[in-house]
């Protein structure tokens, strides 16, 4: 679409209007012109006086705190038209354009050149820019604009008692709970870093400080990497709070523009939001590959209110974040589990060329020893590798030791249901690339790594790894063994970072 | 030195590995190891007419009974496609054609260059076109981006009149059937002179498209009309 920078006759500010909204008294500063091409962008308009259109309830629901594309509204933008030219409706640029082809994507903040392509656009007729970051939420251009909510804000709904749940915490996680309510109640736009080992319990301790928030009518957004886990934080959030509207956002789920107010969802579907959150939880905050870091970031910041808390969750957390906080005494360590064993602490276990031979489809004896002691044994494994082409060669391999042995990878089509055999017992062990490595909880469960030397298994991806052992407060003690061939840097932090939370007193 | 990045996957490409590849292919690689591994690249034995993978080349029996029916014999001469349509390359050419990533289309460029000089040179490509609607849905049009690829410049000979439904719905019999024409024959400088048109599309599916696609051009003077396109499904 192209639009023009126009003033609407009796009033005194420019407006951004589409080439289709355009009156023929309108008095046309510039265009029709895509969108970024438009120099001097008027701010928003003061929310306006005059009378709202008609059913403009159903837009702010909607517009309210998102900002979306063209194709994401469930209508033609041209049923906006009167939104628009009133001012209850802003448009903003998908892309703006700061120097000569320096872009910058205003809705996944994607700044880097390499991943803005360029094509003949049929929708302005003119060579139009896009962001690859995010096209996977639709094809943000330098010819689309954004439409937010301008009007006057909903107002808060509050309630009496949310909290369903009546479980009891642990006193160390009590302590992190009084703290992250303390942190909600009290100060604005403050962050809490909680830094909890796997299997501590996290979601329980957020419950008090949520039910604070959603009883002050306050909105609240727990953004988390993996779609695995906001399904399975779903039915527990909703029987915890059953009286507040929850939506669960993921790639091709049907809550897509439904309004909750407490929020679930994936770190990419946070980018449709702006403005939006009292109360950020960013789950696994160390979860994302070092090129994501700044693009969640920004669709955080973007999402949350200017004046909002933010509470990041991890077991690993990143030293920057993790001096910042420290530095603000704004961190608070959970190094138990809630059934208060030690975590499982990982054994090196030299494997020589282990790569070399599977190649020539042969195991190196350390590994297979274990292997075999497994089996025989019947404690059930989850085997660790650094690449999906290593899976398959070692599932090739053990197979002929085991023949119900299988792998799985991070695009495996098969995988929810490999996982879901594997928890069944349908298999004593389960070849895994990093994928399986948070989020997913097996109970009584050994870990090896082969490979551990391998560039992918960083500090966190390893803590991570071996935190999946020893989950159940019935077999807290599983083993941890890293088959490598070479020992890193990170295989001895790893170590060291797991003593060190296992030597700290507790409460 | 520059960084490459896969086109699908966004992820850097190693500087030993593109080099071993530059040496050995002289392509410029844009494909990580691990993507263009998944691709399956069709090549002889395969159906004379629609480029199906065959034990030894000859007519399919799909091409065989479109010889043999009277509204249909004779109006596509040969049909080669690039890539068989597995579950990599479904996804792929949706995340083109869906999503809108047309960056991806990148990867289609050197083999429609090779096929286009090795089995078409001299024809005259044309993209098949999509529908007012469509387009304006889209913003692009998916045959359109890849016919600009090819050595010789395409000219948009048709229009499509009839918003076209969705290619995956109704029976195989009921597409086939079908006797709408949905392409119109559209060029400035009159009718065609024998020349042997190429169209250009995404998907080889049953043949029907292009056969229709072809109708209008074979009654406006055009020799003959083959098509080249992406995957064979
Ligand atoms: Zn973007
Ligand atoms: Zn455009
Ligand atoms: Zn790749
Ligand atoms: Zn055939």
């Amino acid at each position: 679409m192209k639009v023009v920078l126009a003033i609407p006759p009796n009033t005194h500010s420019p407006l951004i209007l589409p080439e289709t909204c355009l009156n023929d008294d309108d008095h046309v500063l510039a265009g029709p012109v895509p969108i970024a091409a438009l120099k001097n962008l008027p701010l928003p308009l003061e929310p306006p006086d005059t009378a709202p259109p008609y059913h403009w309830q159903e837009v702010q629901a909607l517009l309210n705190g998102r900002a979306l594309l063209p194709i994401e509204l469930p209508f033609g933008f041209l049923e906006l038209r009167s939104f628009i030219r009133q001012g209850y409706v802003h448009m903003y640029p998908g892309i703006t354009i700061r120097r000569r082809k320096h872009y910058h994507c205003r809705r996944c903040g994607n700044q880097q050149k390499h991943w803005f392509s360029s094509y003949k656009c049929s929708w302005c007729n003119d060579f139009c820019v896009y962001c690859r970051s995010c096209i996977m939420m639709g094809r943000v251009t330098t010819c689309t604009p954004l439409f937010t909510w301008n009007g006057p804000v909903p107002s808060l709904c509050t309630q009496h008692e949310v909290l369903a749940w009546q479980g009891t915490l642990s006193p160390l996680q009590k302590h992190a709970a009084d703290r992250i309510t303390e942190t909600i109640i009290s100060s604005k736009s403050s962050e809490l870093l909680i830094w909890a080992v796997c299997g501590a319990g996290k979601t329980e301790m957020l419950f008090p400080g949520f039910a604070h928030a959603l009883k002050d009518g306050k909105r609240v957004l727990l953004a988390t990497p993996r779609t695995d886990v906001v399904l399975e934080l779903m039915p527990r959030l909703k029987r915890a709070f059953p009286t507040i509207a929850l939506a669960g956002l993921y790639g091709g789920s049907s809550d897509r523009l439904y309004n909750g107010q407490l929020v679930v969802a994936t770190t990419h579907q946070t980018r449709r939001f702006q403005d939006a959150f009292d109360v950020v939880i960013i789950d696994e905050v160390d979860a994302f590959p070092y090129r994501y870091d700044k693009s969640l970031a920004y669709a955080v910041q973007k999402a949350a209110k200017t004046d909002a808390v933010t509470i990041y969750l991890t077991a690993t957390p990143e030293e920057r974040l993790r001096k910042r906080c420290e530095k603000k005494e704004a961190i608070v360590q959970v190094n138990r589990r809630f059934h208060g064993h030690p975590l499982p602490v990982p054994s090196f276990q030299w494997a020589g060329d282990w790569r070399k031979a599977l190649m020539r489809g042969r195991i190196i004896l350390a590994f297979s020893a274990w292997f075999d002691h497994q089996l025989e044994s019947g404690r059930r494994a989850v085997i660790f590798v650094p690449s999906v082409q290593i899976a398959s060669l070692l599932r090739d391999c053990l197979q002929k030791k085991e023949k119900s042995i299988v792998s799985v990878h991070a695009s495996d089509p098969d995988r929810k249901e490999i996982v879901h055999a594997f928890r069944n017992g349908e298999m004593p062990m389960l070849v895994t690339t990093t994928i399986l490595e948070r989020g997913v909880t097996f109970y009584g469960i050994d870990v090896a790594v082969l490979g551990a030397e391998d560039d992918v298994f960083t500090e966190s991806a390893l803590v991570q790894i071996a935190g999946r052992a020893g989950r159940s407060p019935d077999d807290p003690h599983g083993n941890v063994t890293f088959f490598h061939y070479g020992k890193t840097k990170a295989m001895n932090r790893c170590r060291k970072q797991i003593l060190s939370m296992n030597r700290m007193k507790t409460l | 030195m520059k960084q490459n990045y896969c086109l699908r996957c966004l992820e850097p490409l190693e500087g030993a590995q593109a080099s071993w590849t530059a040496l050995l292919s002289c392509e410029k690689k844009n494909l990580c190891e691990s993507c263009s591994d998944k691709f399956h690249r069709l090549a002889p034995p395969w159906c004379l007419h629609c480029a199906r993978p065959l034990s030894c080349t000859e007519s399919c029996g799909d091409c065989e009974r479109w010889a043999k029916t009277r509204h249909w014999s004779g109006l596509l001469t040969r049909n080669i496609s690039l890539f068989s349509y597995n579950d990599f390359l479904q996804e792929l050419i949706s995340t083109y054609k869906y999503r809108g990533d047309i960056a991806l289309a990148e990867v289609f460029k050197e083999p429609l260059r090779n096929f286009y000089q090795q089995y078409f040179t001299g024809t005259t490509p044309v993209p098949v076109p999509l529908s007012k609607e469509r387009l304006q849905e889209r913003g692009f049009n998916q045959a359109e981006v890849i016919a600009e690829f090819l050595p010789v410049s395409y000219k948009p000979l048709l229009v499509r009149d009839i918003h076209e439904k969705k290619q995956s719905k109704g029976s195989r019999q009921d597409r086939l059937r079908g006797h709408v024409r949905p392409f119109v024959f559209n060029n400035h400088t009159g009718p065609l002179t024998g020349q042997h048109i190429l169209l250009i599309d995404d998907i080889y599916t049953t043949g029907t498209t292009l056969r229709k696609a072809a109708l209008p051009l074979l009654e406006n003077g055009a020799g003959r009309v083959s098509s080249l396109t992406i995957a064979r499904s």
